[in-house]
């Protein structure tokens, strides 16, 4: 689906991420982990085109990433940050239909599009009517996924949407996020600092660490087969915290 | 053979007149004489000094206005020495101008004190001043600056004053009378002198022109425009110029003094202040409506250009930033000393909108700078066109901010409109600009208390309709959970 082929990116004298290659297979939610600057978010960014790679090139279904490209690739993509990104001045649903609208969609479609996906992410119906700032943070990021969504993206790029909500918020949407997942057989790629979250959602875990991917695989992989004590370190770390 | 294929013959007669008294009062006379001679004819009432007036005239805005022939010789002509009637006529011709014969009267400038403070000091004559360089002299700026006014004057008479002032014509008499002053400049005929018991000073070494009164015309005008104003030569003396200023200053009304020329008594009634009001408050609004429309057309474009980073958004916002730097008065003198514009409502207009800008452009700008980076990107990896970010997003989400700028722009405008007066484009500046001339408190606050009402309703129009206009989003408090 995406190919990174020798990507890098740098700013000015900081290394975000060195010359990398890495696939998104179809239908699979791959995670991106590692300690916090490694270049998780910074792959993502360069995927969405908000970056431009200083080598390398990426490739979304066939089609490589350029300026010319990127506006149709980015209709194709949905895309949620970790505060959901909604524009205040638009309730939930203007915010869900504002690029269905904008570019002419039947309405009738949308209308049932967006039913479907409430139920699917559990949003209730009233809360489409409100305002961002009448929203909760777990409602905010239903909304903001539910966007991601309408236009049935080829891939969704997740940049740690449940990093800040509450414990008992964040394990309903883990639960929800996985039904999704699997229900519309999504492409995912999902950035996340906590390894529990990685090994239940992900089918194939990356672990980053200072811009290189130290390990690829699935979490029992990692755990059992790791190539460094970097990563038995890291998922070591995680169990203490949940432990503790 | 004079007449211009664009002159005056087809145009509306108007008689413009400057920023004093006696001029109003004659720009009323010749209004009423060209009337009386089956000419309609206007009458602008105080557009300024000198200069404005010669420039309306040249350019056409005006077809008259009232000069003294001191200031055709030393400001228009520019000659030195004497010069006659005649010679100057001549020389006018040439620039397409004429000039009647004098009225009677000689205006010309004098130095003036109090009665008691002169006495007690023991001065008479200009030449006495020598031995008090400790007197405060406020002067007008036009007498400041003028080739027979304070500068020459000094040299000539040696004299050291420390203390020079500009200062306001009318102003200046209320500065005499509490003594912040010693020593103005004056016109011989004006009626304040024996009103305010004040000694003209005697001009013992002949410095001053003499000052007669004439009208300047336009030549390419109706010929039957200067055959009217030649009925006024030799019509008004001294005294009875002193008495038709005095009935002017008392009464505040011209076109009353003016009917005392006539012998007769006011047939028309004056209009109703609150009619006034109402005509000046329409004026104004008119004036601040439409720059208020331009500065929001050109500022919020220039100010979405000056919210990207770099070397453009610097300088837009550096231009209109430096332009509300300049004052109000230089702006608009700077703008009528372009020919293209001159004397009109559209140089008033022009001014507004130019001073009206830096707020628009400046919270447009900071308004749409202000969105979160995060936002920004959402709008972006959306799939959004630029344009699509632009109006969809950007804008409404900078909604508050641009208004508040539109709004600071309206009443910055319903103020600096006041000003508008001073070049003949009416409203609310016109009884606050003959009120002080006038020096007439009650005047003033005709224009001035409406104007205040009004800069205070604009500011309610506004916050209504931020109300309307900011989304409901924008206007909720954060809510936890
Ligand atoms: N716009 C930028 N300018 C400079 N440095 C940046 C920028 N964006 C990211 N970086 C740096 O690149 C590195 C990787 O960042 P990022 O991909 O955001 O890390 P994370 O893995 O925590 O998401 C960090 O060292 C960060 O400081
Ligand atoms: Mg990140």
């Amino acid at each position: 689906m995406i190919q990174l082929q020798g990507v890098s990116k740098h700013f000015g004298p900081v290394v975000a991420l060195n010359p990398t290659d890495l696939n998104f297979e179809e239908r699979q939610t791959t995670v991106l982990i590692g300690p916090s600057g490694c270049g998780k978010s910074t792959i993502l960014r360069l995927i969405i085109g908000l970056l431009e790679p200083s080598t390398g090139r990426i490739r979304f279904d066939g089609t490589f990433i350029a300026p010319e490209t990127i506006l149709q690739l980015r209709r194709r993509m949905g895309y949620v940050i970790q505060e959901g990104g909604l524009f205040p001045h638009l309730t939930a649903r203007q915010n869900i239909l504002l690029l269905p609208t904008h570019l002419g969609r039947p309405r009738e479609e949308m209308q049932s599009r967006l039913v479907e996906l409430s139920e699917l992410a559990r949003l209730p119906q009233d809360s489409l009517s409100r305002y961002p700032m009448e929203l909760s943070g777990g409602q905010r990021q239903r909304v903001s996924l539910i966007r991601a969504l309408m236009l049935k993206p080829d891939v969704l790029l997740l940049d740690e949407p449940l990093a800040a909500l509450d414990p008992m918020v964040r394990a309903s949407l883990q639960t929800e996020l996985k039904a999704v997942f699997q229900h519309l057989k999504q492409t995912v790629v999902l950035v996340t600092h906590g390894m529990a979250e990685a090994a239940y959602l992900g089918d194939k875990i990356v672990l980053l660490r200072q811009g290189s991917i130290v390990q690829a695989g699935t979490f029992a992989d990692l755990r059992d087969r790791p190539v460094d004590s970097f990563v038995s370190e890291f998922i070591n770390a995680q169990r203490r915290l949940v432990l503790s | 053979m004079l007449a211009s294929p664009a002159g005056g013959a087809t145009q509306r007669v108007v008689v413009g007149s400057k920023k004093f008294t006696e001029s109003y009062v004659l720009g009323e006379i010749a209004k009423r004489v060209l009337e009386e001679n089956g000419i309609p004819a206007a009458h602008r009432q105080g557009m300024g000094g000198t200069i404005i007036l010669w420039e309306a005239l040249t350019q056409g805005a005006i077809t008259s206005y009232p000069e003294y022939t001191g200031t055709i010789r030393e400001e228009i002509l520019k000659t030195r020495g004497p010069t006659s009637l005649e010679r100057m006529r001549q020389e006018l011709a040439t620039r397409g101008i004429g000039v009647t014969g004098e009225l009677g009267f000689n205006n010309t400038y004098a130095l003036v004190m109090r009665r008691e403070r002169a006495r007690r000091l023991g001065i008479v004559t200009i030449s006495d001043l020598r031995k008090h360089p400790e007197l405060v002299v406020g002067v007008t700026h036009e007498f400041l600056e003028r080739k027979d006014g304070w500068k020459p004057l000094a040299e000539r008479y040696g004299l050291k004053m420390r203390d020079v002032r500009g200062i306001d014509h009318a102003l200046g008499y209320v500065a005499l009378a509490n003594g912040t002053i010693d020593l103005k400049d004056a016109y011989s005929t004006d009626a304040k002198i024996a009103e305010n018991d004040l000694v003209v000073l005697e001009d013992d070494l002949g410095f001053f022109p003499q000052y007669h009164a004439v009208f300047l015309y336009r030549l390419d005008a109706d010929p039957r425009v200067p055959a009217a104003l030649r009925r006024m030569e030799g019509t008004l003396s001294d005294a009875r110029m002193i008495q038709l200023n005095a009935s002017a200053e008392q009464t505040k009304d011209y076109s009353l003094a003016a009917s005392l020329y006539f012998r007769e008594r006011g047939t028309q009634r004056p209009a109703s202040l609150a009619a006034n009001i109402a005509r000046w408050t329409a004026r104004h609004l008119l004036l601040v409506g439409v720059s208020l429309l331009f500065s929001i057309v050109i500022g919020i474009p220039l100010g979405i250009w000056a919210s990207r980073p770099g070397f453009i958004s610097q300088l837009i916002l550096g231009t209109t930033g430096l332009v509300q730097t300049i004052p109000s008065l230089a702006l608009l003198a700077l703008l009528v000393s372009i020919p293209a514009l001159g004397i009109s409502p559209l140089t008033a207009i022009i001014a507004l909108v130019l001073y009206g800008l830096l707020p628009i452009v400046r919270n447009t700008a900071t308004g749409i700078q202000d969105i979160a980076v995060p936002l920004r990107e959402s709008a972006a990896a959306l799939g959004l066109e630029p344009r699509a970010q632009l109006f969809r997003i950007f804008l409404p989400m900078a909604s508050r901010s641009i208004l508040g700028g539109i709004k600071t722009s309206a009443v910055i405008s319903v103020g600096t409109a006041t000003l508008a007066a001073l070049i003949g484009a009416g409203g609310l500046g016109e009884p606050i600009i003959s009120g002080l001339n006038l020096n007439d408190h009650a005047t003033i606050l005709e224009g001035a208390i409406p104007a205040a009402v009004l800069a205070f309703v604009v500011q309610i129009a506004f916050d209504g309709l931020d109300r309307l206009l900011i989304p409901k989003g924008l206007r909720l408090r954060a809510n936890r959970g």
